[in-house]
């Protein structure tokens, strides 16, 4: 019974249950509208009815009352002005009286018995009027008070008791209709009230059972979904929204849905912690090689930038090294040249050396021929010395016999002393050429040595003068040679220049590169840092939910 | 032109000449060879001198003293040869070339005294001749007539053949 209604949409539940207490409070409406439109038009009934004629009749009671009195005043006073007030007074209430008549019986053609009864008034009224205007009013215009008076009390006070005790009679049963007319309306008022009780009760029920019914198919649902949906917002995935009701309509929808959408959500999340992690780790490691790469590029930079001022330097080294390969090419040149003639100046040097050795053969001959004699003058020498030595003594000897001899002796003494003297002159001169003669020999000696030394010397250099003609030669050869390397490595020089000039260039812009990367790692270095800064910043977003 | 020879041959030979010596009186100046044994001057009185000759021959003798340095062959005669290197406590030994004999005689005693070298003969005022220094012992202060102004020891060959420590007459057994 309650599956039908859970499986309509909510649309057509509020529909139904809002249509169901708009139709109960409608139908309070209409049955409230009838009853007071009932109650409304009995008491217009009662008003323009019964209330009408009772008081029509009390007015016209009161009128006959007021026109009775009025012409008994006329009696009783003289003066014609007051007789004339007085008998319009009169005849205004006859008017009003005729008038309600009128009225009444226009009225009460419904009820022949109130009608019969008016018949009945108005037939008594008209002979008491046509009395009245007819006979009582002119004898009091005319002064006969006294025929007024018996007419009045006589004929007329008999019809006003018959017309008063009809009206009576008359009142009394409008009274009597009145009262009918009230109890029916109350009975009415109290049926309409009942009616309207009732369905206001079933109205009333209806609507309680439609906001049960509501409320049990829509809020609690809602409310169970909501708190849900409150403990995801707050993190907890591990609620499942209750689908055990397969219901059609949207709340139904929406459970299976909502628990499809926690359950995805709890995927994601799982998928987004584990993502997390991994971007985490993978950021922490990103950001330790960037901080790696950042230092390596920095050393890198640092590097380059020594190497472009070390290529500078090779650059202005082998521009130096260029300048030097092309004087030494020139020079080679040169040397090459220079060593042709100097081949030929080794062979005259060794032409010359062949000569110089037969000299210095002559040289060496003349020299030991020279120490020869200079022997032979030694002994000469030795022989002088002696010979200056013996004159010595006898000069010693003479100046000794001379002394001995006195007085006598003294010019010999004289001459003793003189050939002393000249002894020691050739003694001294002697030793002095002996002197000179030593220096001599060993010159003479050491020149037989250098002679003998020249000679194997020039021999030697004879030998070594051929060997360096043959090396000259090869030399030459090998010079020829070197200049045509020089020339090629004065080229090669060049060429290597022009690589430095280009390699320079090259480390230059490697070195705009290299600070460029090192700033660019920088940034990357900074970026990887927020990475990783974002990675713990996901992680713990991802915490605050628990599976 | 001659004249001008003469006049500069007569100025330089004034220039040249030695004027004469003043000569003391003989008794009081004496002549005296000097010569040189091992660097020190010795002189003796040229009265005492026969004369100078080489060294030659010399002839070792066995049983002398040291100051006998051998005996000589001189003219025939054969003398000792007194070493004085020995008698004042000289350095020096053996015999170098061109050693001289002094052959003197004193006493009736003739002997050689060995030489170095020889100097000269030379004239001194004994006036100028001290007593020799305290250097000298008192044996070798008796055999000095005395020193010279030239540091010249002269000898007094009398007093020296007086003593008998000069004279040798040994025999070996």
């Amino acid at each position: 019974m309650m599956k039908w209604f859970l499986d309509l949409s909510t649309r057509a539940k509020l529909f139904l249950g809002f249509g169901l207490m708009v139709v109960s409070l409608a139908a309070v409406i209409v049955t409230a509208y009838m009853g007071i439109t009932a109650l409304q038009q009995s008491q217009r009934r009662l008003y323009d009815e019964a209330f009408a004629n009772a008081t029509e009749l009390l007015t016209v009671r009161s009128n006959l009352n007021g026109a009775r009195a009025s012409m008994l005043m006329m009696v009783l006073v003289t003066a014609r002005a007051d007789q004339v007030a007085w008998q319009q007074d009169v005849e205004d209430r006859s008017q009003e009286i005729d008038e309600s008549l009128r009225e009444l019986i226009g009225r009460q053609q419904s009820d022949p018995e109130s009608l019969r009864r008016l018949e009945e008034l108005r037939a008594i009224w008209e002979p008491f009027e046509q009395t009245r205007d007819t006979q009582v009013m002119p004898s009091i215009v005319q002064g006969r008070v006294d025929d007024a008076r018996a007419i009045i009390l006589g004929v007329q006070t008999e019809r006003y008791g018959r017309m008063r005790s009809v009206a009576q009679q008359l009142g009394d049963s409008a009274d009597e209709v009145a009262r009918t007319a009230v109890n029916q309306s109350a009975q009415q008022a109290s049926a309409s009230v009942r009616l309207f009780l009732i369905i206001g009760v079933i109205a009333l029920v209806v609507s309680l059972v439609m906001v049960g019914s509501l409320n049990r198919a829509i809020a609690v649902p809602l409310r169970h979904i909501s708190g849900v949906a409150e403990r995801v917002a707050s993190g907890d995935l591990t609620m499942t929204a209750a689908s055990s009701d397969h219901r059609a309509d949207e709340i139904g929808v929406l459970a299976q849905t909502f628990r499809r959408m926690v359950e995805n959500l709890r995927d994601v999340n799982r998928q987004i912690r584990d993502g997390v992690n991994v971007l985490g780790s993978a950021a922490s490691e990103i950001l330790a090689a960037t901080t790696q790469v950042a230092a390596s590029a920095t050393e890198t930079a640092s590097a380059v930038s020594e190497t472009t001022t070390t290529v500078e330097e090779v650059k202005q080294t082998s521009q130096v090294s260029s300048q030097k390969a092309r004087y030494v090419s020139d020079s080679a040149q040169k040397t090459a040249q220079v060593s042709q003639a100097g081949k030929k100046a080794m062979d005259d040097a060794v032409e010359g050396m062949m000569r110089i050795r037969d000299q210095m053969e002559s040289i060496a001959g003349s020299i030991v021929r020279l120490s020869e004699h200079s022997q032979t003058i030694g002994e000469i020498i030795a022989t002088v010395n002696d010979l200056a030595d013996q004159s010595n003594l006898l000069a010693v000897n003479a100046a000794i016999e001379a002394a001995k001899a006195g007085e006598q002796g003294k010019g010999f003494a004289v001459v003793a002393q003189e050939v002393r003297n000249l002894a020691e002159q050739s003694k001294q001169a002697t030793a002095q050429v002996r002197a000179i003669l030593t220096d001599i020999q060993k010159a003479t000696g050491t020149a037989v040595m250098a002679t003998e030394q020249g000679s194997k010397a020039v021999a030697a250099g004879v030998k070594r003068s051929t060997e360096a003609g043959e090396s000259i030669r090869v030399l030459t050869e090998s010079i020829a040679e070197a200049a045509q390397a020089a020339a090629q490595i004065a080229a090669s020089s060049q060429q290597q220049l022009v690589g430095m000039d280009q390699m320079a260039l090259a480390m230059e812009n490697i070195k705009q590169a290299s600070t460029q990367n090192v700033a660019g790692t920088k940034q990357t270095e900074i970026a990887a840092k927020n990475l990783h800064d974002l990675g713990q910043k996901l992680k713990q977003l991802v915490e605050r939910y628990t599976v | 032109m001659n004249e001008e020879v003469q006049r500069l041959l007569k100025k330089r030979a004034e220039a040249l000449a030695r004027p004469l010596e003043e000569r003391p009186p003989l008794a009081e100046s004496i002549e005296i060879l000097v010569f040189s044994i091992a660097g020190e001057r010795y002189a003796v009185d040229t009265a005492h001198v026969h004369d100078v000759v080489p060294l030659r021959e010399l002839t070792a003798l066995p049983c002398t003293p040291s100051f006998v340095l051998g005996v000589v062959n001189h003219r025939g005669r054969i003398l000792p040869v007194l070493d004085f290197r020995r008698l004042f406590d000289l350095a020096g030994d053996g015999v170098p070339e061109g050693a001289r004999l002094v052959a003197a005689e004193a006493g009736g005693m003739r002997f050689a005294i060995f030489a170095d070298k020889l100097t000269g003969i030379t004239r001194v005022d004994l006036r100028e001749v001290t007593p020799p220094p305290a250097t000298f012992t008192d044996d070798q202060k008796a055999w000095l007539l005395g020193v010279t102004g030239e540091m010249v020891a002269v000898l007094d060959l009398q007093a020296m053949v007086r003593q008998s420590r000069i004279v040798v007459n040994e025999e070996v057994s």
